[in-house]
């Protein structure tokens, strides 16, 4: 593992606000460019009003779509400035981008063919 | 076609599956209408929920798309003042009306674009002098809903028309209502264009509600803001109820409402009320900590 990279979030979004999923693209991108750099990561929260997990999931939740194995995003990509509600919600968001990339297809499979004449 | 205004009658408007089906009724009655002007008649509604604002404005919003010109008439001097309190009645050249008891978090009408616009919206209004005295976590909890609601709105809808959002305390009851509404393709068409998948208004409904459901494409993750708002209602004996298209669900008490409208309202709304005396403790772990 080569430097830290300390990223502030509210520096990236130039904005208290982190809601929407184009801010969370955002911080993904530069996320991915430090470790594609061979950089470990260091996230800051501090300065934040509005979190929501559309933005964590663009930000964070994309991560784990396959190109980084999960060992590897512990090892190099650290959280801080964080409330229990910010590591609670990451929590959240971490363990539903693995569910939805690991079974995205089944979640579909079951829901063929429910439709009513009246509402073609 | 252009002559006097007709006259279309709107009954009482509360947050309930009846109203909405009222509001639904009005959107069929007002687009199949000929004429211009159409004259919307309260004298007919003795109650109107202020936060069902948001959704009246998708129906009045709709017809205006559709060259009409709404010109509500007859409201009961009360009721005149709930809607001029909260600046509904604003655009329709009725006076803005002081909000003395702050209950009132005012009619907006969105961009899909102004996310930060609509938060700051929210911050302003969620933390003002007026409004009850809830706790912080509660505080949190139900602004974050509303705008996981609120994004889930503008990258889902398609909604060219904008996102509609009013919200209203109910101090005797400690309730506080919040509704946003968009005029948007509805939860059926937009999983059947997306995904390929045809189920009917309400089967839609209860798709977008499992965990990791999306019709998001792409490496970006969904599905799990409405399950998060789910578990805060449930903790904090509310209620959030979703109308999308026919579809209407309602989940209160720890119960559940599926059912589908006889007629389609012309986009999607969702609508939370929550229980402001709750003192609980949220955690979104999904426990509850005290």
């Amino acid at each position: 593992m080569g430097d830290i990279v300390k990223l502030k979030i509210f520096d990236i979004v130039g904005s208290p606000v982190w809601v929407s999923t184009e801010d969370g693209q955002k911080v993904f991108h530069e996320i991915t460019a430090a470790l594609s750099a061979n950089a470990a990561v260091e996230l800051s929260f501090a300065d934040r009003e509005n979190l929501i997990t559309a933005f964590l999931n663009a930000a964070i939740g994309q991560l784990y779509g396959g190109t980084y194995e999960e060992s590897f995003l512990k090892e190099h990509l650290i959280f801080s400035d964080t409330t229990d509600d910010d590591r609670a919600m990451l929590e959240r968001v971490t363990e539903n981008a693995k569910r939805y990339f690991a079974n995205r297809q089944g979640y579909d499979q079951a829901w063929q063919g429910v439709v009513d004449e009246d509402e073609e | 076609m252009s002559t006097g205004p007709v006259r279309v009658f709107l009954g009482e408007i509360r947050s309930s599956q009846a109203s909405f089906s009222r509001l639904a009724k009005l959107h069929v009655a007002l687009n199949a209408c000929l004429f211009d002007t159409i004259e919307v008649d309260f004298s007919t509604c003795p109650w109107f929920d202020a936060n069902m604002s948001a959704a009246l404005g998708v129906v009045f919003a709709r017809a205006a798309d559709n060259i009409k010109t709404i010109e509500p008439a007859r409201l009961r001097p009360d009721i005149e003042k709930i809607l001029s309190k909260n600046s509904f009645l604003t655009e329709f050249g009725f006076r803005k009306c002081l909000d003395t008891h702050g209950t009132t978090i005012p009619y907006q009408r969105f961009a899909i674009a102004e996310d930060r616009n609509f938060a700051e919206y929210l911050n302003s209004h969620l933390s003002g002098k007026d409004l009850p005295r809830m706790t912080s976590a509660l505080s949190a909890r139900f602004k974050n809903s509303i705008l996981e609601i609120f994004v889930n709105a503008t990258i889902h809808s398609e909604s060219e028309l904008g996102i509609f959002a009013c919200g209203q305390y109910f101090p005797n009851k400690h309730r506080l209502d919040f509704c946003v509404a968009d005029a948007g393709i509805g939860m059926r068409r937009k999983i059947h264009k997306e995904l390929e998948l045809k189920m009917n208004s309400d089967q839609a409904i209860k798709w977008a509600l499992q965990e990791g459901h999306t019709t998001r494409k792409g490496s970006v993750p969904g599905g799990l803001g409405l399950k998060l708002i789910r578990e805060f209602i449930n903790v904090n004996k509310g209620r959030i109820q979703i109308v999308s298209d026919r579809g209407y669900w309602e989940f209160s008490a720890g119960r559940e409402t599926l059912t589908r409208m006889d007629l389609g309202f012309p986009g999607t709304v969702i609508s939370i009320e929550i229980n402001t005396a709750d003192t609980s403790s949220y955690c979104l772990r999904g426990e509850l900590k005290s």
